[in-house]
């Protein structure tokens, strides 16, 4: 069965039948100066014809490192396949080990036989050619059709992909499409030339959850068309269950566990899938209740008394009665867009357009949309790092937007700031002690009084007081963004503005964080302005919702009536768009929902949105009636 | 507060080990590259050389003549020779490198901070400040530097300091530009926006954060600056304008060469060695620093 080109087919390249990759033992070697490290050992996995392998795993675990072998390209990055092989069956039928195949062999088949899809579709297009150009080079190259032949076949994968108004999109640059755009065209070179297998690392991490629902359906039905394997990599349990047949779970370098993916998520055997999962946030976790209520770790601390533990997971009701310690009125900021000759305003980004929300004492308001929906400016504004252009914030009865300066250091004594990279936000020139002790300082706190409230604050968010004299790079993610909640801490602030706090961390050290945040708001009252895309954080950690779209809140209530009941159209689209870490309910979801792009925010001058009061559907629940971005409820 | 102060003595007792300090890792990264240490050693050696010259220079460099041996070659009494009016050209040579070193450290000194101080102000505020400093630095940058210096010092008068001066004015705009660029970027870094959450003044954060973050390109450009600014000095001490005789400044020396220079080419060849391996040392040293200090060359 086996043409195999070379002199004397060994006798062992044989795949059974339907088999296109058959990888076993196969360890991958890194080696620096200083050391040996193994990112995989001893893997072994194998795809059949227009099955999906889904490799899970959280950062470090080598999932990437073993598409990147696949491709042969893991010897680009310093690494060096040590040991195992992997038989992938090509076109011809032939069979063929990629772990010691020419590198003219190689360079037949990416692209042509085996095609991969990146992460991040922008840097992974070149920018100086235009979207057809780069489609149509992948066919001349592989298939040697001339230049009118591959530019027509071009647009037929563009058609195949679902681009709308494909022989306009042939024309244009990268920077002028949209990310879900991109990682369309993305798809449609990787699959311009027909692949036998498909890697695709991470494609949909970068995306937002609308787009993201659009291209892994995508993905879905193209492989039902050309019945090619694929293996998906992702740290995301919820888009898993959207999208494999079978998983491979990998942990260190090492797989923990594999199967089919219905089994697998049903009853997980090993205990690290069992952690895995448990710290999946999943949509609807939460129905019938009205409080946050923390994660369940399945790595409980020894040292947890039952009483704490009791405490832990009650449900937290931690809101205070009274006037309400942030009040938000008309809020407008929008930013200027100059261009031409003289360098005029020509256009402006109406990030925020009068929104108004109220934050009581200990309470958790969720802001939650898309990119670009203006939940970030709404944040920045609230401290002033963005200028707002009219409307009221009013921190415990004072408008902040008009505050002099001098005063403006009070406030942000009181309102602090999570961001999302904690590694930027970080001086990387300065010991996170220091970094904690800086607000202290700023503030007038005497040096040795803020040594000792920095010792107490990073035993506070679970670090030991000696970390305080390392510097930014020796920690990981997650310890740098307790490290980010531990200067937050510092000044005693009332309110706490988290930015995507948790959203670049893997998800058991998010788990981590999302309780280390609730701990706080129970002990010291805190009330969070929670800002975030993922729904299903959001429903654990939210008091009250607030859903944003195109600069405007297009509904606010409490979390429970605005997850079990949304109004607007755009919440649904939004939850319908959430994976679910179910492979059960893979088909449950509603079509035909979710289509089309998410509408841009820059108007033209003198072209104002409209903007109406929102209409009280439910008590404390308000929406939107009139028509934002051409949804209307 | 009682918990705090329990924490604290344990904080004060645990010294912590093996901590990788900005400047170790600097240090660590300097090292590998043999071409930039041993730059830096003939550069400490120069240094000492030129701190110690009045005391190891074999005679007096502008008092003592010998009259029998004008324009003699390297022998054991004299060993690079003897100018044409009978001086000692090693102890000139040694004595001038003084000059020269102080005439380069001071004028890019003085320019450099100008400029860091101009730069970090244009960069941070922008508008009509920062359009007139690069403006300005623009105009400078049009005229030929040494073109510019013999103008500041054809007004000024030919002395030493207004060498020092007519160097550091064309030092200022380069210094202005790379601090103002880095300004830009760096004020836009989350740790910056995440100091301004916290409410730190203006001050602080061009102090503690946006200075330290571009500290190393100014260290690396002073460097390679050096060599410029003592080749510009030189020049000018070689056309008259700087250093008056009978002060052994390396160009002022070269000057006093150029009427024998075929007789008697040692007299121009030492101290144009003294002047090449001067400016190579600091331009090699330089480059060995910029591959150590910047983040984006290993960022491992």
């Amino acid at each position: 069965m086996t043409r195999s080109p070379s002199p004397a087919p060994a006798p062992s390249l044989i795949l059974p039948d339907r088999r296109i990759l058959s990888v076993s033992d196969l360890t991958v070697r890194f080696t620096t100066s200083e050391r040996t490290v193994e990112a995989v050992r001893d893997l072994s996995f194998h795809v059949e014809a227009g099955e999906t392998l889904a490799i899970v795993g959280e950062s470090g675990s080598g999932k990437s490192v073993t598409s990147l072998a696949l491709m042969r390209l893991v010897e680009h990055g310093g690494g060096k396949i040590a040991t195992g092989r992997m038989l992938f069956r090509r076109r011809s039928g032939a069979i063929l080990d990629l772990a010691h195949a020419s590198s003219a062999e190689m360079r037949e088949m990416r692209g042509a036989e085996i095609a991969m899809i990146f992460q991040e579709p922008m840097t992974s297009l070149n920018p100086v050619f235009t979207a057809g150009e780069q489609i149509a080079e992948s066919i001349r190259v592989h298939q040697g059709k001339g230049h009118a032949a591959a530019r027509a076949e071009a647009l037929r994968m563009l058609d195949l992909v679902r681009i709308p108004e494909a022989r306009n999109v042939l024309t244009r640059f990268p920077h002028q499409l949209s990310g879900g755009m991109r990682q369309r065209v993305m798809i449609a070179m990787a699959l311009a030339c027909r692949p036998q297998l498909l890697i695709a690392d991470e494609p949909t991490t970068a995306l937002d959850v609308t787009i993201q629902a659009q291209i892994l359906e995508l993905i879905r039905s193209l492989q039902d068309e050309m019945k090619m394997g694929v293996v998906f990599i992702t740290h995301d349990m919820g888009v898993v269950a959207e999208i494999a047949d079978r998983v491979l779970v990998m942990f260190r370098g090492d797989k923990v566990e594999e199967g089919s993916a219905a089994p697998l998520f049903a009853a997980p055997r090993h205990a690290y899938t069992q952690a895995l999962l448990a710290a999946v946030p999943r949509l609807g976790a939460m129905a019938g209740s009205d409080l946050p209520r923390q994660f369940d770790l399945l790595r409980p601390d020894a040292t947890e008394t039952p009483a704490a533990q009791a405490t832990r997971d009650a449900p937290q009701d931690t809101r205070r009665p009274g006037p309400p310690i942030l009040r938000v009125r008309d809020l407008v900021t929008r930013f200027d867009i100059r261009g031409g000759l003289l360098n005029r305003v020509r256009r402006r980004v109406h990030a925020v357009e009068r929104i108004s929300f109220d934050l009581q004492a200990g309470e958790t308001l969720a802001l939650v949309g898309e990119s670009g929906c203006g939940k970030s400016t709404t944040g920045r504004s609230l401290l002033r790092l963005v200028e707002s252009q009219s409307g009221l914030i009013e921190f415990a009865g004072e408008n902040i937007r008009h505050l002099p300066p001098s005063k403006l250091q009070a406030l942000r004594k009181n309102i602090q700031f999570i961001f999302q990279d904690p590694y930027a936000s970080l001086d990387p020139r300065l010991t996170v002690g220091f970094s904690i002790m800086e607000p202290l300082l700023v503030h007038g706190t005497p040096r040795r009084q803020a040594e000792a409230r920095v010792a107490w604050l990073l035993e506070r968010v679970g670090l030991t007081p000696t970390q305080g004299s390392r510097y930014p790079h020796e920690f990981s993610g997650g310890q740098r963004q307790r490290i980010a909640i531990a200067r937050a801490l510092a000044l005693n602030p009332k309110v706490i503005v988290a930015d995507e706090a948790v959203s670049a961390l893997d998800v058991s050290i998010q788990a981590q964080i999302v309780n280390l945040m609730l701990d706080l708001q129970r002990e010291l009252g805190l009330s969070y302005l929670f800002i975030s895309h993922d729904m299903a954080v959001v429903e654990r950690v939210s008091h009250r919702v607030a859903v944003m779209f195109l600069g405007q809140i297009v509904e606010i209530g409490p979390r429970r009536a605005i997850f079990e009941n949304p109004q607007h159209p755009y919440t649904k689209k939004l939850m319908a768009a959430v994976p679910v870490a179910d492979p059960e309910r893979r088909h449950a979801r509603p079509r035909g929902l979710l289509t089309g792009e998410i509408p841009s925010p820059v108007r033209a001058l003198g072209d104002e949105p409209e903007v109406a009061p929102l209409v009280e559907v439910g008590p404390g629940h308000w929406a939107a009636r009139h028509v934002v971005g051409g949804l209307a409820a | 507060m009682t918990q705090t102060a329990l924490t604290a003595t344990k904080a004060v007792a645990a010294i912590p080990t093996g901590v990788r300090t900005p400047w170790s890792e600097f240090w660590r990264k300097f090292r590998r590259q043999h071409v930039a240490v041993v730059a830096l050693a003939f550069v400490v050696l120069l240094v000492a050389v030129a701190i110690l010259a009045p005391w190891i220079a074999p005679y007096d460099a502008e008092t003592f003549f010998d009259y029998d041996r004008i324009n003699e070659g390297p022998s054991l009494a004299h060993w690079l020779g003897v100018d044409p009016l009978g001086r000692d050209i090693l102890s000139r040579i040694l004595v001038g490198g003084r000059i020269s070193l102080a005439t380069g450290f001071l004028s890019v000194a003085i320019g450099g901070l100008i400029g860091t101080v101009l730069g970090l102000l244009a960069g941070y505020y922008e508008g009509w400040w920062d359009r007139l400093v690069m403006r300005l630095s623009d105009v400078l940058f049009a005229f030929p530097g040494i073109l510019l210096a013999l103008g500041v010092v054809a007004i000024l008068g030919s002395s030493l300091v207004n060498v020092v001066v007519a160097v550091s004015v064309f030092s200022v705009p380069a210094f202005a530009r790379l601090v103002r660029g880095n300004t830009l970027v760096l004020k836009r870094a989350t740790y910056v926006e995440a100091a301004r959450s916290i409410g730190a003044s203006d001050r602080t954060i061009l102090t503690r954060h946006i200075l330290p973050g571009t500290v190393s390109s100014i260290v690396v450009y002073f460097t390679m600056r050096l060599g410029t600014s003592i080749i510009t000095a030189a020049s000018l001490s070689f056309l008259g304008m700087g250093a008056q005789p009978p002060t052994p400044e390396w160009g002022a020396m070269l000057n006093d060469a150029r009427a024998d220079m075929v007789s008697s080419p040692h007299v121009a060849i030492f101290p144009s060695l003294a002047i090449f391996l001067t400016v190579l040392a600091f331009n090699l040293l330089g480059d060995g620093l910029r591959d150590a200090l910047d983040p984006k060359l290993d960022r491992a």
